[in-house]
């Protein structure tokens, strides 16, 4: 049978594209489905599912107090982390974006933390760091500052994880630079003949010429910072009195502790629906105030 | 089709060749694995089951020692030392039997049960498997995994003690593994610091003793602390051994089925507890539960600052590498005024033949050699604490291969042994309840006597839950 020139094109376009096919297909869409489906069930890894509806649903919203301290917390590490990450991203940007001498140098080396923050050497560096008798304390006594509890107190604990999150800067940082770069010349010039300060040409040039990436930073940061879980892993194992317990741990436990698959299964889609409703809401409420040199997709 | 086109054609074909293969390694490995690699025998081509039985007709005495060839899978945790002499005890084997190939399959503790029960669930575990005893509740569930190892004939249970067996290796009667070392427990001394502040490493500490000790250290130096314990041990080093100390039983049930404790015995125990936990000699909980399950990396224990730990003897070798052999000693775990002197003890680990395996004789005849061959024993020496095995324990003391603080905690606890736990203390949820509200306790964020009625409601329930 001869196909025609079309059928053919379009057959080896498939042929094309069928590793990555594959790959969504093994490696995400089928264990997207599965663990949909494995959270309606009770599954122990060593027996099979058994089919018992929403009770694990219920469970986690009802008799689950680990599940809402776990939430809490969550919520406030994102609270604190993204807008301190973002902030310390941006003001490391506008000084990277400066004409200096070996500037290449140091925008790499402000970008290292971020290639390698997310890894379990460094957060157990960062134990060491941190413990009582730490480098960081260490400098503290010799400023004179009495040490912090830095990791061993449930109310400083938090801010500890928050702080190796922040450090991690550098994607963000390297996407405001690219951002900063595309703003036209001409119109922070126009702005100085205007006499435009400073502080005006940022916030009615820059941030508004920066926001879309601005916003694509903020979602992005907060998409990772709920799903955080190597810093609460390594370092503090949620403790102290689960003041560090992030839900991503949480979901870790129950697949991996208790092995009861289907409740961390339906605890993982919970915290999926959480991000989805928090991203639309972002959406909503960002997309007046992002300006797209195009339009954005407003009609 | 332009010679571009077959180019990228023959690359994609290729990336997906490989992306196939990938895929299917997890499958085929394991047929690969378990059935003998292809030779010319006579039984080449049918299944390895066939081979073996082939095996077990042609000699039944001599299973390992014939010419069809046999691979098994092995799969145990530890650290270096203990991969140097197991792997060093597969090559004295399999030199000694030609025809067996052993694959070791061999990591560190963490992750090791997560990646056992997937690979159980996926029917793809090895032949020959290192345990720990508590997982049984967990792995009891799924029927028989495990060959009965009191139906084969290969293996001589004549150097174990009868109740051990049944106390830590059986599930529900039927003798699914074999202790490979036996755990003695207690303290763990730094001896320099001992003599600093002139203490009797010999002494046994009542619970209160221990508080007035810690008193005195840190008055003497703000920086030492007489003992450190972190959060995710509270159950097993102080809570448990203040128990049995004082009552002679576990907190809960001989059959598993409540909390055996009242709410005066629970609340007496709380109260002591953040008694304890807030004398200023006794390292933070906080600061030490930085080095869950690894203080010996906690640096006041390498600075000598450390008076001592409680843990099992099979921990001595990770301790002893930081302050130095020669200044380790160990001791009893404290004492109630007047109470019993109950030590727990359990097999440091156990080790199973899967039901799956095609070679049970030759698995069962080597885990028997490894337990009981005088060759294999000097190998493995006390890499996993003193073998179980009362033959070959003699065998190791005889060639002095025992280190002196390894044999006292193991004998200390066998001349005094608790009973065992009951089969759901050690389960991960119930432990995991017990465990949060011990931390609380410690960190004084609720009342003994709050504690005490949670524990009971919450450890009830959970129990009822289970077993429903």
């Amino acid at each position: 049978m001869r196909l025609s020139a079309a059928k053919k094109r379009s057959r080896m376009g498939y042929i094309y594209i069928l590793p990555w096919l594959l790959g969504l297909l093994i490696f995400q869409l089928y264990p997207l489905i599965a663990s949909f489906a494995y959270s309606f069930t009770e599954y122990r890894v060593t027996g099979s599912p058994k089919f018992i509806g929403l009770s694990n649903y219920l469970t986690i919203l009802k008799n689950d107090d680990l599940f809402w301290q776990s939430l809490a917390v969550t919520f406030k590490y994102v609270l604190m982390a993204v807008p301190l990450k973002i902030i310390f991203a941006l003001f490391v940007a506008i000084i990277l974006s400066q004409k200096l001498r070996g500037i290449n140098w140091y925008r790499t080396a402000y970008y290292i933390p971020s290639i390698f923050g997310g890894s379990v050497a460094v957060s157990i560096l960062w134990r060491f760091l941190f413990m009582e008798d730490g480098l960081v304390n260490r400098i503290l006594a010799q400023l004179n500052i009495p040490s912090v509890p830095w990791l061993s107190s449930p109310h400083v604990a938090l801010l500890t994880l928050v702080f190796l999150s922040v450090w991690q800067f550098g994607s963000s940082m390297v996407l405001f630079l690219a951002a900063l770069k595309q703003v036209p010349e001409d119109l922070y010039e126009a702005a100085r003949i205007d006499g435009a300060s400073r502080r005006h040409i940022f916030w009615h040039i820059t941030l508004p010429m920066i926001s879309p990436i601005l916003s694509f930073n903020v979602l992005m940061q907060m998409i990772n910072g709920f799903q955080d879980f190597t810093g609460s892993f390594v370092i503090t194992g949620g403790g102290p009195l689960h003041s560090t317990y992030m839900i991503a741990l949480k979901l870790y436990n129950d697949a991996f502790a208790h092995f009861k698959m289907g409740y961390a299964s339906a605890l993982s889609w919970i915290l999926f629906l959480i991000i989805f409703l928090i991203t639309a809401v972002f959406f909503k409420f960002t997309s007046a105030a992002v300006y797209y040199e195009d339009g954005g997709n407003r009609k | 089709m332009n010679k571009r086109n077959r180019i990228s054609m023959a690359v994609s074909a290729l990336l997906i060749t490989g992306l196939l293969s990938a895929c299917n390694a997890g499958g085929s490995n394991t047929t690969a694995q378990t059935i003998a690699p292809a030779q010319s025998s006579a039984t080449e081509g049918g299944s390895s089951e066939a081979a073996t039985s082939l095996d077990t007709q042609v000699s039944m005495a001599e299973t390992a020692d014939n010419s069809t060839p046999v691979t098994l899978r092995f799969m145990w945790w530890g650290g270096d030392s203990r991969h140097e002499a197991t792997l060093s005890a597969i090559d004295t084997y399999t030199a000694a039997h030609p025809n067996v190939t052993i694959e070791a399959e061999y990591q560190a503790m963490d992750g090791y049960q997560q990646k056992l029960m997937t690979q159980i669930s996926g029917g793809n575990q090895a032949d020959i498997i290192q345990l720990d005893y508590v997982w049984f509740p967990d792995l009891a569930r799924q029927g028989d995994l495990f060959l009965d190892l009191k139906a084969q004939s290969n293996i001589d249970l004549s150097g174990y003690s009868e109740s051990f067996l049944a106390d830590y290796c059986s599930i529900n009667g039927t003798l699914i593994s074999l202790p490979m070392g036996t755990n003695g427990f207690g303290l763990i001394m730094n001896k320099a610091f001992f003599e600093k502040h002139s203490l009797d490493p010999s002494q046994t500490f009542t619970w209160d003793s221990l508080i007035e000790t810690a008193e005195k250290v840190n008055a003497e130096d703000s920086g030492d602390y007489l003992m450190s314990i972190e959060s995710s041990s509270l159950t097993g080093m102080i809570f448990e051994p203040y128990i049995l100390s004082n009552y002679g039983y576990y907190w809960l049930t001989d059959d598993s089925s409540a909390v055996r404790l009242t709410e005066e015995q629970l609340t007496e125990t709380f109260t002591y507890m953040q008694k304890l936990f807030s004398t200023p000699g006794i390292q933070p909980l906080g600061e030490a539960s930085l080095f869950a399950s690894q203080m010996e990396q906690n640096p006041i224990w390498a600075n000598n600052q450390l008076g001592f730990t409680i843990d099992w003897s099979g921990t001595l070798g990770k301790y002893s590498s930081v302050i130095g052999e020669d200044n380790l000693v160990v001791g009893k775990p404290p004492v109630s005024e007047g109470g019993q002197e109950l030590i727990p003890t359990k097999p440091s680990m156990v080790i199973s033949v899967s039901q799956l395996t095609s070679a049970p004789e030759v698995a069962t005849d080597f885990i028997n050699w490894m337990l009981t061959d005088n060759q294999a024993v000097e190998i493995l020496g006390t890499q996993r604490s003193v073998p179980t095995n009362t033959n070959a324990l003699a065998h190791l003391q005889e060639i002095g291969a025992v280190s002196e603080p390894m044999s006292q905690m193991v004998q200390q606890s066998m001349d005094q042994p608790a009973p065992a736990p009951p089969a759901l203390a050690a389960n991960s949820e119930v432990s995991e309840i017990v465990s949060n509200l011990l931390e609380e306790v410690a960190y004084k964020s609720v009342t003994p006597s709050d504690a005490a009625q949670q524990f009971i409601e919450s450890v009830n329930s959970k129990i009822q839950e289970l077993q429903s």
